[in-house]
């Protein structure tokens, strides 16, 4: 599957642009992860992706044909889960996946749910009531829904939210299983998810796409750019961004990126947060 | 489609709201019985289609008020954040809003039913009537033009905001109390009571006006033609 996005942009009637002249090409087999800050516009791509809203300028063409024209071909291989989404509480696990996999028109449903079910770890609760879930466990049901049916197109926006590090860990592993055969696009805010298994990274800010490339590339720019210092002047910090402050027995180490490094700054490897966040505060100045 | 349909449905009637509006309008109704009909109204007997027709239109408002809650239902906040599952899905966005209207209509279906059923019950045990065949034109003079213009009305107010649906269900009760000429009445309350007093003779048959009939085939044509318009409607993309 092949999905080509061409000087995409969003208007809202309100005025405000979520996203502006977007270019992307995306094709499977391929786990791509979406990193931007809040508003940046991810959701509103991904949204733009499943048809759930119509772009005020540029196209997505999906194989080669116009999204618009094969919407419900898309729908019928695409999985998706939204960063905010409800259930029905009143349904059982089990009851809820067969409601989906009838809207979904999935041949074998009873097999495909039972599938579904037991790669999100389900087993114990598909007979519970959704109301008397926890969140992670909601948060399963919502991956479970997406995965229904082995879509060819998989759409997930912050799938890893509410889940335990145990969970977060084995479903990074569920994408990365099915990125194999399919396209997955993974929206995030955990730069660990995206570094342990994207192959490729997109990052988002103020609606434009800032960086297209793999993990290695965008911390390869960052390389000069990434220092730690002991801190003992507040006025030092002024021109850096820090990313991160240790409090220290020999005083507070702290880590800076910074377009220019000033001398008192030690120059370090940068990690895949260091250069994402470079990036975007290298945006923001600009 | 039908397995979508029998999860709408069964969400609908196993629920406690079901069975409040059931409980309610079922008491509402045997109130109404007892306390009304059973003394025959406008010197009708109480089995007569006059007296049932009465009974009906009394028990109107909470029919509607029921229709009303399950549409809401449908339209809640929690079901709202639930439309981009199924938007992401290729059942078309109006197929699927006509068959949660088709499971609405089944449960207030259901409802008129026990309540035709409570009236039925009471006659037979009371009076060992059960000339069923007299209640048809009547039931469905009353309750099948309101129930549908509610559902239409409904269904498009819950399209443009869903809040509205609440100050429909006002305007429905105000509706069904407001003293109006027969042929503009909701609940046709006023046809039923009086109607057999401007008759000269006693117990009269029952017959509908034609002033009636077109008032309530047009209230009928009105629902059924905002409810195509509204099922049609793709629901709002940019939002």
């Amino acid at each position: 599957m092949n999905v080509e996005i061409c000087n995409l942009s969003l208007t809202y009637p309100s005025g405000k642009t979520a996203l502006r002249e977007i270019n992307l090409s995306m094709g499977s087999p391929n786990l791509i992860g979406l990193l931007g800050p809040n508003g940046a516009g991810k959701s509103t791509l991904m949204k733009l992706l499943v048809a759930g809203l119509l772009p005020t300028e540029g196209k997505i063409s999906v194989d080669g044909k116009p999204l618009i024209q094969q919407e419900r071909l898309l729908k019928a291989r695409l999985g998706y889960l939204p960063q905010s989404f409800g259930l029905f509480d009143e349904l059982t696990v089990w009851q809820f996946l067969d409601y989906m996999a009838a809207l979904k028109g999935i041949a074998g449903s009873k097999e495909a749910i039972a599938a579904a079910i037991q790669r999100t770890h389900l087993e114990e609760k598909q007979k519970a009531k959704i109301r008397t879930l926890s969140g992670g466990q909601r948060q399963r049901v919502g991956i479970a829904q997406a995965i229904l049916g082995n879509p060819h197109f998989l759409i997930f926006d912050e799938p890893t939210v509410g889940l335990d590090p145990e969970e977060r860990i084995s479903f990074r592993n569920l994408f990365s299983q099915m990125a194999q055969d399919r396209l997955v696009l993974l929206s995030t805010h955990i730069i660990e998810d995206v570094q342990s298994v994207c192959n490729q990274l997109v990052v988002i800010h103020q609606g434009c796409i800032r960086f297209v490339g793999t993990p290695a590339g965008l911390i390869a720019g960052a390389v000069g750019h990434v220092g730690v210092f002991r801190e003992k002047d507040q006025r030092q910090e002024a021109g850096l961004h820090i990313t991160s402050r240790v409090n220290t027995t020999c005083g507070i180490a702290c880590r800076a990126v910074a377009e220019e490094l000033p001398d008192f700054v030690e120059q370090v490897e940068p990690t895949l947060e260091d250069a994402y966040l470079y990036l975007i505060s290298r945006e923001a100045i600009r | 489609m039908n397995k979508i349909f029998g999860y709408e449905l069964r969400r609908l009637l196993w629920n406690k709201l079901f069975f409040g509006m059931l409980l309610v309008t079922l008491g509402y109704g045997w109130l109404t019985l007892t306390g009304f009909v059973i003394r025959g109204i406008a010197h009708t007997a109480p089995f007569s289609p006059w007296s049932f027709g009465y009974y009906l239109s009394q028990t109107l408002p909470l029919i509607c008020l029921g229709e009303l809650f399950f549409l809401a239902f449908f339209f809640s906040k929690e079901e709202y954040l639930l439309r981009p599952l199924i938007q992401a899905t290729p059942v078309k966005q109006r197929q699927y809003i006509a068959l949660r209207c088709a499971a609405v209509l089944t449960a207030t279906t259901i409802l008129c039913l026990c309540i035709v059923a409570l009236a039925i019950r009471f006659y037979v045990s009371l009076f060992g009537w059960m000339n069923y065949g007299e209640l048809i034109l009547p039931a469905l003079l009353t309750l099948v033009p309101p129930v549908i213009f509610c559902l239409g009305v409904g269904l498009m107010l819950s399209h443009m905001n869903r809040v509205l649906i609440y100050l429909l269900m006002a305007a429905v009760v105000l509706l069904s109390v407001l003293p109006v000429p027969s042929a503009a009445s909701f609940s046709l309350s006023g046809f039923f009571s009086q109607t057999p007093l401007a008759l000269d003779t006693l117990d009269p048959a029952f017959h509908v006006p034609g002033q009636i009939l077109t008032s309530r085939i047009l209230i009928t044509l009105f629902g059924g033609s905002i409810m195509i318009v509204a099922t049609n409607g793709r629901g709002d993309r940019r939002r």
